[in-house]
């Protein structure tokens, strides 16, 4: 049995190391950003700036910089989008239908409607912004930045927000608290009348 | 027919791997499940651990207690884990007499407890949420395998416990000693335990079981018996129910119970469930969508309510006809005629399992494919088109309906072998009306 025992030690801690690694690697990629293309077309150029990984259920900037003939228009270019943006929309990648269980990406995917939404604070300016989004076969988004006749499409990597920390921390004390409280209970007489 | 009769089963029964070689699958795949729904993708569909509990384990589950009793509660990993913290720190404190009490109560509570949750708080589409779920539910294990003796968790406050009882008495296992081997045994290792295997982990004297709700098939009376006095044996489905000596009250209510909750969970993927929810709220006086969780606590409310004033309503036309209308006569009605919607509640719940397991399991190994960043193309989540599993739930439906109408009709014939007609008939239209929901909600998914 011992050798069972080993065995699932060594399993169960590299299970929680692989969780550990993981929820680390998914909190450290959070405030890098990427710069994302000229659009090539249209009167203005527009280059995005977005997390490498956009998290689900957590906010997200997305920064939009407008240029027209090589100089900022309207004196206004960069454009913050910090709603949360799959509040409304958990699952980004959800490909069937409300309340079903999705399976991510697929073909169908374009079947799906975009999700559009005007980016918050932006005024007038050269044209609505707005960007959309819709999965691709490779489980990313794209997104698709406007503004007037120009559009501007980034994929991104769609990730999920790490499990509440004061969750986790909240359970192991509670598990720790109640373990040695009983490890100490244990030791003392036994109350009268208990029976193993 | 006993199954220990059969020289492999016997062998394997008393084999001290059983059930653990079970549990440390299980066990396995609860720490998959927690660590993927805690650290993997929170899209359902992309994680693997969600696509397993939700779309394989829990629909499959309450089929399993029809075909082998409460064996999952002898393979659950709660049941290890306890086993485990209790070799370590545990205390075995006496139950207190509160729980004893109130226990089927208290389980029929978390049970209601934990639907409006996960419906409310969208459970089952969130990884996180049901990680923390799990977590909750485990730090609840932990807490009583800790402080009181064998599996007081399992036996009075786990939330499945309550419909596991209720299917396990119309499932088609059952474990019994022979009382004449049992009457003057020396030892009572069946409760107390020997060298070979710990006591019954669910407080019972198997000489004394006269129903299927609480043994977990672990197998430690068998291992234990000094005269090999005990039997494990197929008997028809839902044949306890109408044999059963003394029905409780809280077994009866907890069947309409879970008979409202299985309605309200399908009528809720219905295109009807938008003006029901918006036609609450305007009789709340309230936006249903800012106060959601309150209008569905009222559905749900209303929902379990509607089976037991049925019932109630059934019971005291029942007891009018056989022409005994007091207090007493018609709550003994109701917790024994409560039996009788167990096999069309058992059956509700098992369809509406199978519509789940049929149309979304598939996503199981392209939610482990997700897993690796892999996206294969036309991936699809149901094994079968629509009307198929339409066909299959239906015929699950009225299986339900005919076992449930049986047992009604044996309980009536128990209860007034005079007047069994009178009493049975309310009783049957009750039952009728309630099979005729299910299948109109089945047939609206369609």
């Amino acid at each position: 049995m011992k050798w069972l025992k080993a065995i699932g030690t060594v399993l169960l801690a590299g299970f929680l190391a692989g969780g550990a690694q993981h929820a680390a690697g998914q909190s450290k990629s959070g405030p890098e950003t990427r710069t994302a293309g000229n659009a090539g077309t249209g009167a203005y150029q527009l280059k995005a700036q977005l997390p490498p990984t956009i998290r689900k259920g957590e906010p997200a900037t997305l920064i939009l910089h407008v240029w027209r003939k090589g100089r900022p228009a309207d004196n206004l270019m960069a454009c913050l989008a910090p709603a949360p943006i799959f509040l409304s929309a958990e699952d980004a990648l959800d490909t069937t239908p409300a309340g079903g269980m999705d399976l991510g990406a697929s073909p169908d995917s374009a079947a799906q409607q975009a999700w559009t939404t005007a980016l918050a604070g932006v005024p007038g300016g050269p044209g609505t912004y707005l960007f959309t989004w819709e999965p691709d076969t490779a489980g990313r988004v794209n997104l698709t930045f406007t503004a007037g006749d120009s559009a501007l499409t980034v994929a991104a990597d769609v990730g999920s927000a790490p499990p509440n920390a004061a969750v986790l921390v909240l359970f192991v004390l509670f598990v720790v608290t109640v373990l040695s409280c009983a490890a100490y209970l244990r030791r003392r007489p036994r109350p009268e009348g208990a029976v193993s | 027919m006993n199954l220990l009769d059969i020289p492999w089963i016997r062998t394997a029964v008393r084999s001290r791997f059983y059930p653990s070689i079970f549990q440390w699958v299980t066990t396995a795949a609860f720490l998959v499940i927690v660590g993927l729904a805690l650290f993997g993708p929170n899209n359902a569909g992309q994680n693997f651990g969600m696509a397993l509990a939700w779309s394989v384990w829990w629909p499959l589950l309450p089929l399993s207690f029809l075909l082998v009793g409460r064996f999952w509660c002898a393979i659950c990993p709660f049941s290890w884990l306890t086993d485990c913290v209790q070799k370590a720190v545990g205390v075995h404190l006496p139950v207190p007499p509160f729980l004893r009490r109130n226990g089927p109560w208290i389980i029929a509570g978390l049970f209601i407890l934990v639907t409006y949750v996960d419906e409310t708080w969208r459970l089952s589409g969130n990884a996180r949420k049901t990680g923390y779920l799990l977590l909750a539910v485990l730090a609840a294990v932990i807490f009583f395998s800790a402080f009181f003796e064998r599996r007081t968790f399992c036996r009075y406050a786990c939330f499945i416990g309550g419909f596991a009882a209720n299917y396990s008495r119309a499932g088609m296992v059952q474990l019994r000693a022979d009382p004449l081997s049992c009457c003057d045994c020396p030892t009572q290792g069946c409760y107390y335990g020997t060298a070979h295997a710990p006591g019954c982990p669910v407080f019972q004297v198997v000489p004394d079981v006269e129903d299927s709700a609480t043994c977990h098939l672990c197998g430690n009376c068998v291992k234990n018996c000094p005269r090999d006095a005990i039997q494990i044996s197929l008997r028809a489905p839902t044949a306890e129910l109408w044999s059963l000596q003394r029905p409780r009250l809280p077994d009866a209510a907890l069947a309409g119970i879970v008979m409202g909750v299985v309605l309200i969970e399908q009528v809720a993927l219905l295109n009807l469930w938008t003006p029901l929810v918006e036609h609450t709220g305007g009789l709340l006086h309230v936006d249903p969508y800012v106060w959601n969780p309150l209008v569905y606590g009222v559905l749900l409310a209303a929902f379990m309510a509607a089976p037991l004033i049925g019932l109630a309503l059934a019971s005291l036309i029942s007891q009018a006809l056989a022409g005994t209308v007091r207090r007493k006569e018609v709550l003994q009605n109701f917790g024994t005629f409560g039996y009788a919607i167990i096999p069309l509640a058992l059956a509700g719940h098992v369809s509406y399992g199978f519509y789940y397991f049929l149309t979304r399991s598939r996503s199981v190994p392209f939610a482990f494919l997700a897993m690796l960043r892999w996206f294969p193309g036309r991936s699809q989540a149901s094994w079968l088109p629509n009307h198929s599993v339409f066909r299959i739930e239906s015929v699950v439906l009225v299986l339900g309906g005919a076992a449930a109408l049986y047992v009604c009709y044996r309980l009536a014939r128990k209860q007034e072998c005079r007047k069994s007609w009178p009493v049975y008939l309310p009783h049957a239209i009750f039952l009728l009306a309630l099979l005729a929901a299910n299948l109109y909600v089945v047939t609206a998914m369609l």
